[in-house]
């Protein structure tokens, strides 16, 4: 019987030490630790006569009776020096049966484990999460978030991690996966050659019933949207129609792909939509602009839109929220832009105006006042390079950031070659060590150009539409393939990945 | 300089011999010598937030990475990767959690990037790919949702889930 009864006291014990243990994060950890480094000067103090004589007192046969467990837990914690103690408990843990020892080695076990987010300093934390943010930044937050209440509100807090990845992510996913080098250095020469030459093949895609609008694209799929009020989603390498979203009241005039499932999509009724393009299925509706949505631009989990009400919303995608509205133009906002290299985004405006704001703290650092006449239709922001059209011209900017100058520009290029409203712009950068982004321009000419951005001149043109002199609308560009949406109700797609020579 | 040595002394009292050299991988320790005067001969640091099991194991990084390039000053050029652990540092940090947690405290305090960075990355390694349901268990974490509030933390983020 007194064993159960000490077993009884030792857990508790064991047990305050662990509460201390949590509190003072500073203590070292194990048991062996403590009794051999840490309080060995302690130790030298002590004569090995009195801890012998507390072993005694308690071992001896004769005086079982008249010591209570509680009385000898109170001289563990409150009056024996640690080495005491831990005299004691190696003689203890001697006299223990197999049990007993599990019983023990269980509570240790337990000790051994940190929580080390819930645990560590705010900047620690940070650092260790943004490791995860990296590679799949929106499964992490997902898993993270539903392991226990501290780490979901330490992660709900760390607003800044989501955009310190937009910050240090790469904007251009290659298939640097590919094994085959040769085959992918073909590949390489080959697009470079089409883009150079203006190679391509011309896909036709039927399927709207008025005129298209917009068109975004990923690795596998393009999606158009139209005054028809439906969104078509397109299979890029052969052009066939994969699915078709339907729910939008009025025409849609902006859609862009969040990741290879999910498509945002933004219309002339105010509502941004997210959907499953494999579904086919609407998952959100986003209400909070007072006008039609003419322009999103999305960056894993920030969605930027920008609207007729004058406004760009700011989101944050997981959660649906509103994040941020930017305010400060004085008329429709038609072309926006998220710069996933610095932290910063871009608007276009009806009044005339580009401007430049910081995702930090949402304020405007910049304005270009870019024209006199003509309202600024579309405009990109990607590569350290901004670019935006009016009319028939184009002005690109290098935007450097500094410490001391928040956001400062220096113009690269203008161009006014196109001969009717250039509607849509585009940077794009053929391998990911190019030092110098493509420009692809299209516009109500019909005509496709694009521009190396070294010369004046545009390195190509294609009249893709022109037969019929439609107006391309919108565009879409990666490495090889142009896509355009036009008033004729196609979508039309280049394709200048193909190795047959046919212009 | 090369052989000169300082001391060094931990929370509870032990002091150890350190080559100045590979005591000022620890930038706290290196601006007290040079910000400070502080004489290497005669004076211990003392290092009043680091017990003395940890700060040899600190040392013994140290002594290890003494001729390692310094670590580049911008946080940009840091690798998203999480594989490139040395296999020293991987054998080095072979710990239970506590003395990996103590490590962090330890390399935070005395400001050693590297050691603080190889210490992060493993925590970070330890959550990465795993299931709610397996860091739990990683770290002992009681899962302290309402079924309710699981639910709801699912309806938050998995519509979002590509299929």
């Amino acid at each position: 019987y007194p064993k159960d009864k000490l077993s009884t006291s030792l857990q508790s014990s064991i047990h305050t030490q662990t509460n201390e243990q949590t509190r003072s994060t500073h203590q070292s950890v194990d048991f062996s630790r403590t009794s051999n480094g840490t309080k060995s000067r302690m130790a030298s103090r002590l004569t090995q006569k009195t801890s012998r004589s507390v072993i005694s007192q308690w071992t001896s046969e004769s005086t079982p009776n008249t010591i209570s467990p509680e009385q000898l837990f109170y001289w563990f914690t409150r009056s024996w020096l640690e080495t005491e103690q831990n005299d004691f408990l190696r003689q203890l843990i001697i006299k223990l049966d197999e049990r007993q020892h599990y019983f023990i080695s269980c509570v240790i076990m337990q000790r051994r484990y940190r929580d080390f987010i819930s645990l560590l300093p705010g900047n620690i934390t940070f650092r260790i999460l943004r490791y995860l943010t990296l590679p799949e930044l929106s499964r992490s937050r997902r898993v993270t978030v539903s392991v226990c209440k501290t780490w979901k509100s330490i992660i709900d807090q760390e607003r800044d991690l989501w955009k310190s990845v937009i910050k240090s992510k790469s904007p251009h996913t290659s298939d640097k996966t590919q094994t085959d080098w040769d085959h992918f250095q073909k590949e390489r020469l080959t697009i470079k050659r089409n883009w150079s030459m203006g190679t391509a093949q011309l896909t036709i895609c039927e399927g709207h019933t008025e005129r298209v609008l917009c068109v975004c694209g990923n690795t596998t799929h393009i999606a158009t949207g139209g005054l028809d009020r439906k969104i078509n989603i397109w299979i890029l390498n052969n052009g066939t129609l994969y699915q078709t979203l339907v729910g939008h009241t009025k025409g849609v005039w902006s859609v862009k792909f969040l990741s290879s499932a999910i498509l945002i999509s933004g219309s002339y009724e105010g509502t941004i939509k997210i959907w499953n393009i494999n579904t086919g299925i609407c998952l959100r509706t986003l209400i909070s602009h007072k006008g039609p949505v003419w322009s999103l631009a999305c960056s894993d989990v920030f969605c930027l839109s920008g609207s007729q009400d004058r406004t760009a919303r700011l989101w944050l995608l997981p959660k649906c929220e509103l994040h941020a509205t930017l305010t400060g133009h004085t008329s429709s906002i038609f072309g926006v832009d998220l710069n996933q290299e610095q932290n910063l985004c871009a608007t276009s405006s009806a009044d005339r105006t580009v401007r430049i704001w910081s995702l930090t703290n949402n304020r405007c650092v910049k304005i270009l006042h870019a024209s006199t006449d003509d309202y600024i239709m579309s405009l990109t922001f990607q590569y350290g390079f901004i670019a935006y059209a009016f009319g028939v011209h184009i002005i690109i900017y290098r935007v450097n950031v500094t410490e001391l100058r928040p956001c400062h520009v220096q113009k690269v290029m203008e161009t006014q070659e196109h001969r009717g409203r250039i509607e849509s712009v585009q940077l794009l950068k053929l391998n990911d060590d190019d030092k110098l982004p493509l420009l692809v321009s299209a516009g109500q000419d019909g005509l496709i150009k694009y521009w190396d951005l070294v010369n004046i001149a545009s390195q190509h043109t294609y009249n893709a539409h022109a037969e019929d002199l439609s107006k391309i609308n919108c565009l879409y560009a990666d490495r090889t393939h142009i896509v355009t949406v036009s008033d004729d109700t196609l979508v039309k797609i280049l394709d200048l990945s193909s190795r047959t020579h046919n212009n | 300089m090369a052989g000169n040595k300082i001391k060094l002394q931990s929370n509870d009292g032990d002091t150890f011999d350190v080559d100045v050299e590979i005591a000022k991988q620890s930038a706290t320790i290196k601006t007290m010598l040079e910000d400070l005067g502080m004489s290497e001969e005669d004076d211990v640091i003392p290092l009043p937030n680091v017990n003395s099991a940890i700060l040899k194991k600190v040392i013994q990084w140290a002594t290890h990475h003494k001729d390692d390039p310094p670590p580049p000053e911008d946080d940009e050029n840091r690798e998203k990767n999480l594989s490139d652990i040395s296999s020293w540092d991987q054998d080095f940090l072979k710990v239970d959690q506590g003395t990996l947690f103590e490590l962090i405290l330890a390399a935070n305090y005395l400001d050693i990037k590297g050691l603080l960075d190889v210490t992060c990355k493993t925590v970070a390694n330890m959550i990465k790919g795993r299931t709610p349901e397996e860091i739990r268990r990683q770290f002992n974490i009681k899962n302290d949702f309402t079924p309710q509030e699981e639910e709801q933390i699912k309806k938050e983020n998995e519509w979002c889930e590509e299929k």
